[in-house]
């Protein structure tokens, strides 16, 4: 019993699709997340046009440096997919975390980046591989950096009548060692407290790529930009996750919520980092 | 699931004879219906005409209802009525032990927490009445509210008048200063314990009837019918005989449907009474959250005195809970608290004092352990802390000290046969391989710097059934029909609340009926059918009801084989009667064809069985006597990994060993000890209550309120110690609650030798773990 009403739209094609949000329908998918708020008043919506049923927006797509995830597959089809095991190692560790099998079977990555959580897991592995969107109305459609594209906590960059048609994440560099790294109040169906998602290729010991995003730590996800490519060229030492661990530390500014403390936010967060090599994984060969 | 059970029994009197159920694991007799979606919960009932309230909830921890205005609520579209205090014709009080609990907040008034109710509102349908809520405009002068033990024991803000701290209980034994004075070492600490949601799966809810007697008719989510009963009938200014109480299916309870019932039933019954028509009233998740009662917060400060060789000499323990704004049933809890907060172990000189302080926060009250889980944390803790400072092996500390039959408890109780302390010590050493386990551990640790493993113990006694305090209410009854066709209809006065009542009592009246399981219905309780048999809480409902019902299926069985020795031209002594069968040596007939020959020959196949306490002995004033019936011990022993980096604890293997009296439906006895010990994990690890500057409960939701699941459950390995209870059904004592009661110690006693640094809060969450680690971290350096 949610207590409020709604209209509610399944198309089957995105021109159906365009039709309904200009009717002022709001684009869904797993509904995940919507129904959560709409319960809770926290979204008024007297229309919701879901994803699931157009065919055209289902699917996963290979290229040689990325992957296009359309809008409305589904955690689970991502996790079936033999594709990603070793392309997005990273995204599957991540996903495979995201709440319960159940909300893995309706949840969607677009969904999650839509959300625009500072705790979306799914989000914060898009900020790492430097995801993109395609977002399209019946003016036609424009791609968007997704950093560009979340602006605050819950705040993203898409005008009514929009709707996004896929999200495609670039590939990391051949042997690319990987770790994701989530803090919740228990080991499923938890909301991140702090995360950690972290990208290194090392050629002779040497840092040839390095990538970090924090989640749940600052208003939208972190991704200290200055500081990776400081790194770059670096020998890899000992000390180093330590010297990085303090430097992070000028980049995120958590707050204490139900959750967590800002104190155990930082202190959680600094410590995963110093001891980065403790969870950084290789690719597995195909 | 990977947990893996096995069940060892070290100890087990001969079997008088050959059971059929008694002991053997047992198919719940309300699965099925449960399983298959079709069991009526009270959400499930609809009635012609029906209409739905909704409480509008106080806005203020703590303010003055200066005037309520209904009008713009009346005017909108459904709005049957919206009630108001003086709309009660009865009393307005709700509270069942302490009466400081009025039902509606009346203007000029306090609301003391924000669950407080101010006005109910009656609507057609359920939007309209949440609408309704909306509307009605209250106007309060908000008063500072009380939101600590601390705030509440400074005193300067009342919550209730004159004070907000009340002692409550006391034990005295034996000289105290003396027995310091004995001792050679003496150690000292403070414990604080945190909330707990019961997180039953159904949430609270009743729907109340106008019925065909003249009176109101009540079904509802409960675990105590007579309670309910009593407060119904209160409110309404109605004699008992008009108030019938119907337990609907009911989702699970753990103390949390003990008091609050009444609570939803009182309104509820008011707003049938007002508008003549059937009234269903039930919270949502949110609602039951901030209203409905919790765990006892409790701080324990202990003080122990020890001899160099490990013989405890004296302890002292002050305690205080948390009572929130009502008392509700705290003098109840608390004395558990009182009785078990010294430990389970011999000691001579003994003083306990217990308070109860009033906040403006919710309620608490009964749950799973009562009062007790709290203080053997502490308690508990405090063994370990000892026998680490003295060098011995915490086991065997804990054996050195513990209760034999004969002995004295800590009030000066002394223990019957049915006295499994040892017993479990000893099962729960070899289920571990103890000695072993240790090395094993340490061995772990020598290898791993970021992950460090632990191992806990924790011994506990539990007293059975109400106890002292709850003499009075010490007694149930059943009412037992045997139909002419052999089908059997069993009505008790204690309820089924997922806990496998009904297939217990079932078991108890085939095993001495001498009738098939499958042919024993047992009917969801009645107030109109069975004498007051108090409430279904302190694992009691197993030796009070089960007791109740074998007393009248022995006369009923006397009469059968009376009737059927006569037929047959036998001895009754010949006779014998099993699984649905009577026979002797000229021949045999079925139950069925005995149960019609009765009713042909107008032998009354009725009967009721009573059960009652016997007095104990306990004197509230000395703080010394008989505490309880008898008491069920248990041994627990686990192991748990903890990530140094994060704070993150895992539990990872437990061993457990309980004294149970007798099982009587093993299935049962072990699903209560997997899920006890669950719910007290989560109490131990992860469950907390956040409120927010101005009392308004953060955590409302399942959401925020984090419980494990079955991701975190460990694997377990269990044992029984079955040493019969002479007053108990076939020798059970009960098992609901000690199965939660060791855990939080344990665990907490896992993670302190895991980091080498004394836990003194629970819950044990990251946060306050990794504060730990850091300091040790820094202390090490
Ligand atoms: C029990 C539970 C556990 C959860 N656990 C986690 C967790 O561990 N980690 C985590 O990150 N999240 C978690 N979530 C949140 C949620 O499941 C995820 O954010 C999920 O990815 C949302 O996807 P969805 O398809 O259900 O989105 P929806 O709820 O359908 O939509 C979310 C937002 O995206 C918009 N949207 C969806 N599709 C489109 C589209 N094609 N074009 C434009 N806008 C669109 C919607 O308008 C809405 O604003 C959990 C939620 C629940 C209920």
């Amino acid at each position: 019993m949610i207590g409020t009403s709604f209209s509610f739209y399944t198309p089957s094609t995105e021109r159906e699709l365009l039709i309904t949000l200009s009717k002022g329908a709001l684009p869904v998918a797993g509904m995940t997340d919507v129904m959560v708020k709409i319960r809770t008043g926290k979204m008024k919506a007297k229309a919701l046009s879901s994803v699931s049923r157009i065919e055209s927006l289902k699917g996963v797509q290979m290229a040689d440096d990325a992957v296009t995830i359309m809008a409305a597959t589904t955690y689970t089809e991502l996790l079936e997919n033999k594709g990603l095991k070793w392309r997005l190692p990273i995204l599957l560790d991540a996903v495979s975390e995201i709440g319960s099998t159940q909300i893995r079977n309706r949840g969607t990555l677009v969904g999650n980046i839509v959300n625009a959580s500072p705790a979306g897991d799914g989000l914060l592995v898009a900020y790492l591989l430097d995801g993109n969107l395609e977002i399209c109305s019946n003016e036609g459609c424009r791609s968007v950096d997704v950093r560009d594209f979340v602006k605050g906590p819950g705040q993203v960059a898409l005008a009514p009548g929009e709707y996004i048609r896929s999200v495609t994440l670039k590939i990391p560099p051949k042997d690319s060692l990987y770790a994701f790294v989530k803090v919740g109040q228990r080991s499923a169906m938890a909301i991140s407290v702090a995360s950690v998602g972290v990208l290194l290729r090392l050629n002779a010991g040497t840092i040839e790529d390095f990538r970090i995003a924090l989640g749940s730590v600052a208003p939208t996800v972190v991704r200290p930009l200055e500081l990776e490519r400081n790194l770059v060229s670096l020998k890899m030492e000992d000390g180093l996750f330590k010297t990085l661990a303090g430097e992070l530390m000028n980049y995120i500014s958590p707050i204490d919520d139900i959750r967590a403390s800002a104190w155990y936010r930082r202190e959680v967060v600094k410590r995963i980092v110093e001891n980065l090599s403790v969870y950084l994984k290789g690719v597995e060969k195909q | 699931m990977d947990a893996e059970k096995e069940v060892k029994t070290i100890t087990r009197e001969p079997e008088t004879f050959q059971m059929n159920y008694i002991g053997k694991p047992l198919r719940r007799v309300e699965g099925l219906e449960k399983a298959m979606g079709k069991a009526k919960y009270v959400d499930d009932l609809k009635m012609e005409g029906m209409l739905y309230a909704k409480p509008v909830f106080s806005r203020h921890a703590h303010a003055i209802v200066k005037s309520i205005d209904t009008s713009e609520a009346e005017n909108y579209p459904g709005i049957v009525c919206i009630v108001t205090s003086k709309d009660i014709p009865g009393e307005n009080e709700l509270g069942e032990v302490v009466h400081d609990y009025p039902m509606l907040v009346a203007p000029g008034d306090k609301t003391r927490f924000e669950g407080d109710m101010v006005a109910i509102v009656v609507a057609r349908t359920l939007e309209a009445a949440k609408k309704g809520a909306e509307l009605v405009r209250v106007d309060y002068e908000v008063l500072k509210p009380v939101l600590s033990i601390d705030e509440a024991l400074k005193d300067d803000v009342h919550v209730h008048e004159p004070s907000n701290v009340k002692h409550f209980h006391r034990v005295r034994k034996g000289d105290i200063a003396a027995g310091f004075a004995q001792s050679d070492y003496i150690f000292e600490n403070t414990f604080e314990v945190g909330y707990q949601e019961h997180a039953y799966l159904e949430p609270q809810g009743m729907v109340a009837v106008p019925d065909i007697d003249g009176g109101i008719t009540v079904y509802g989510s409960m675990q105590c019918p007579y309670y309910v009963q009593s407060a119904v009938a209160r409110v309404l200014g109605f004699e008992l005989s008009r108030v019938r109480i119907i337990q609907t299916e009911t989702g699970g309870g753990f103390g949390g449907k003990e008091d609050v019932p009444s609570y939803i039933a009182a309104p509820a019954a008011l707003c049938a009474y007002l508008t003549g028509k059937p009234v269903k009233l039930v919270l949502s998740r949110e609602e039951d959250l901030r209203m409905t009662s919790k765990r006892h917060p409790i701080r324990v400060w202990l003080k122990v005195g020890v001899k160099k060789d490990g013989t405890l000499m004296a302890v002292e323990a002050k305690v205080w809970g948390d009572m929130g704004a009502h008392g509700t049933l705290s003098p109840i809890v608390l004395w558990r608290s009182n009785i078990h907060a010294a430990g389970s172990y011999r000691v001579d000189n003994v003083k306990v004092d217990v308070w109860g302080v009033y906040t403006n926060k919710v309620p608490t009250g009964a749950f799973r352990g009562f009062g007790s889980p709290q203080v053997f944390f502490a308690f508990e803790s405090m063994m370990d802390e000892i026998a680490s400072k003295l060098g011995v092996d915490r086991l065997e500390f804990r054996r050195k000290n513990a209760l034999s039959p004969g002995d004295a408890t800590v009030t000066g109780q002394i223990l019957d046969e049915s006295t499994g302390a040892i017993e479990t010590l000893e099962q729960a050493e070899k289920l571990s391989d103890w000695s072993n386990l240790l090395k094993r551990v340490e061995d772990f640790n020598q290898k791993n710097r970021l992950r460090k493993k632990g191992v806990g113990i924790a011994h506990i006694h539990y007293g059975v059934s109400l106890g002292a305090m709850g003499n009075p209410l010490d007694a149930s009854g059943a009412f037992v029909q045997i139909h002419k066709d052999g089908r059997v209809g069993v009505h008790i006065g204690g309820t089924e609340i997922g806990q496998g009542m009904k297939t217990a009592m079932a078991a108890i009246a085939a095993e001495t009926l001498g009738q098939k399981i499958e042919m024993i219905k047992v009917y969801q309780p009645d107030t109109s059918y069975v004498p007051d048999s108090g409430p279904t809480v302190a694992s009691r409902t197993t030796l009070f009801s089960g007791n109740a019902v074998r007393k009248a299926c022995e006369v009923l069985r006397k009469r059968m084989v009376e009737t059927f020795a006569d037929f047959m031209k036998v001895e009754p002594s010949k006779v014998k009667v099993t699984n649905g069968k009577f026979s002797c040596p000229v021949g045999e007939m079925t139950f069925g064809e005995v149960a019609a020959m009765c009713d042909r020959n107008n032998v009354p196949l009725s009967e009721t069985g009573w059960f009652a306490s016997p007095r104990l002995s306990w004197d509230p004033g000395k703080g010394y006597g008989d505490a309880y019936l008898t008491y069920a011990f248990a041994t627990q022993i686990v192991v748990v990994e903890v990530d140094l980096i994060t704070g993150a604890v895992k539990v990872e293997e437990v061993y457990t060993s309980h004294d149970v009296g007798r099982a009587i439906n093993r299935d049962a006895v072990i699903g209560q000890i997997q899920g006890g010990f669950v719910q007290g994990m989560g109490y131990a690890l992860m469950e907390f209550i956040k409120y927010d500057e101005h009392g308004r409960m953060m955590t409302e939701n399942f959401n925020t309120y984090i419980i494990p699941t079955i991701h975190e459950t460990p694997r377990f390995r269990i044992g029984l110690v079955e040493k019969p209870f002479e007053l108990g059904p076939y020798g059970a004592k009960g098992i609901g609650e000690p199965s939660l009661i060791p855990t939080p110690a344990a665990v907490a006693n896992a993670v302190s030798h895991a980091i080498g640094k004394r836990v003194k809060r629970l819950p044990i969450i990251p946060e306050y773990l990794l504060s730990l680690i850091t300091q040790r971290e820094a202390e090490v350096v």
